[in-house]
């Protein structure tokens, strides 16, 4: 495949700019022809090999957010679901597709890998909440191509983690007090805690796989 | 293990870094996104704009430099200066801002704290803190620097942390400017009564100092204008006497 068509789901849920400019980058390192599209309209979803659902806020928000565009969550489910492409989750894009989340209220999610999402209440008060800033990521298994950035600093912020059910879908763990789940993967689904198109060098490499991963 | 976080802050005006940037390499050291790329480079964790542009009229030049850093570097980037409303908050995040730093309108109003953090999440909203010691204590001063505020800092970084922010920048006035070091003292005191993360601003001279404000202070980052412009310390010394003295950095 050398031309990948990217989509960038738009639901009204934080910055997506630098999402753009970071798969843009990623592309042209590549040297692979594509695009990448911002977007929420299902059938420019219909067409893309990759999907990014991004997003900062507050989980029960952004799930309304993302469900209150008409089309837009049911396009997503059968591209992912139906056809098998990939998808990258970051932040609170990775916590939606938890069953459920804790934040402020108890919310659904979309359920695609079975967990929920909880604070991360460290029992050392020094440690501040939220978690933000930089801080390793031990990738655990290689099912991609993402191993090799084994231990590499990724910038996180955010307040609630994703609590897996299945350690199996434990892609990579970070240490805050104690290791919790930092990227997750099922089948073609893919979503990290923290943000690649905020991690410089290593967050463009990680982009880099995410875009030759073949699940 | 977290990082801690070495943020370089550039005071823009009109489009322009003021306080100058000394470097090397760059062709035009007033362009903002030239500086930007140049610490992106250089390891910085974070970036920092402060907008001390007078006339509110001239935003839309500095949502011009925004986004053309945003589009080069793939670091955090903080911009504050002149925020008030949440509609300044949504143009500069729209530009590609991943916080924003909200000083007077957060201290004269702090139900904006609650209002933008509600509206954009506590992540993006940093609330700057500039204060100066006083006879029992500090006080808060507003309006860059010019109007005491009749607050303690301790308690509005405590009532700022309630409302919503996801965290403080403390800037001291009696340091900042005099490369005597932070106040640490101060730091120590509100670090100590916070959860979320303090950054240090004000009074750095040397890398001693920046050790000062994490291991006296808490700080959980650090940040500092003209010893990072100027050369007279690179990110990477600062970065790698900070590992010697067996704190964590990103390498």
């Amino acid at each position: 495949m050398r031309n990948i068509n990217i989509a960038i789901i738009n639901y009204e849920c934080g910055n997506i700019h630098s999402a753009r400019k970071a798969f843009e980058l990623a592309l042209t390192e590549l040297d692979i022809s594509g695009s990448v599209t911002v977007t929420n309209e299902p059938e420019i979803i219909f067409k893309a090999d990759k999907l990014v659902l991004p997003g900062v806020g507050a989980f029960s928000e952004c799930f309304n957010k993302l469900k209150s565009v008409k089309g837009l969550s049911e396009s997503i489910t059968e591209r992912v679901h139906g056809h098998g492409v990939p998808i990258l989750g970051i932040c609170i894009g990775l916590q939606l597709l938890a069953d459920k989340g804790f934040e402020n209220i108890e919310s659904k999610g979309l359920g695609w890998i079975s967990g929920q999402v909880e604070n991360l209440c460290p029992d050392d008060k020094n440690l501040k909440i939220p978690h933000m800033g930089w801080n390793e990521v031990n990738f655990k298994r290689d099912d991609g191509r993402f191993s090799d950035l084994n231990g590499e600093d990724f910038y996180f912020v955010h307040s609630y983690y994703f609590n897996a059910k299945d350690t199996d879908n434990i892609l990579a763990t970070t240490n805050y007090n104690k290791p919790f789940p930092s990227a997750l993967i099922k089948n073609n689904i893919i979503g990290t805690q923290f943000h690649p198109e905020k991690s410089q060098r290593s967050g463009v490499e990680f982009i880099k796989r995410f875009l030759m991963w073949k699940p | 293990m977290l990082k801690t976080r070495i943020i370089p802050c550039l005071d823009v005006k009109n489009g322009r870094v003021v306080k100058g940037v000394n470097f090397v390499n760059l062709v035009d050291a007033g362009d903002p996104v030239e500086a930007a790329q140049a610490y992106d480079e250089a390891g910085a964790d974070e970036l920092c704009f402060l907008d001390i542009t007078a006339s509110h009229e001239n935003r839309s030049i500095l949502l011009d430099v925004v986004r053309r850093t945003a589009e080069k570097c793939f670091m955090p980037l903080t911009v504050g200066g002149g925020v008030r409303t949440n509609e300044d908050i949504k143009m500069l995040l729209d530009s590609g801002a991943d916080k924003v730093s909200i000083n007077t309108s957060a201290i004269t109003n702090p139900n904006f704290i609650k209002e933008a953090s509600k509206a954009f999440g506590s992540q993006c909203i940093v609330v700057a803190i500039d204060a100066k010691s006083d006879n029992d204590g500090w006080q808060i001063y507003t309006h860059g620097g010019r109007e005491p505020a009749g607050l303690d800092p301790i308690n509005f970084a405590k009532e700022a942390e309630l409302l919503g922010a996801g965290e403080i920048l403390l800037t001291s006035m009696d340091r900042d400017g005099t490369k005597k070091g932070y106040d640490t003292e101060l730091l120590n005191k509100i670090t100590k009564k916070l959860e979320i993360p303090v950054i240090a601003s004000g009074g750095v001279g040397n890398i001693d100092h920046i050790i000062d404000g994490i291991t006296e202070g808490g700080a959980s980052a650090v940040l500092a204008a003209s010893i990072f412009h100027f050369g007279e310390i690179t990110i990477k010394e600062v970065k790698d006497k900070l590992s010697e003295k067996g704190l964590s950095v990103r390498k």
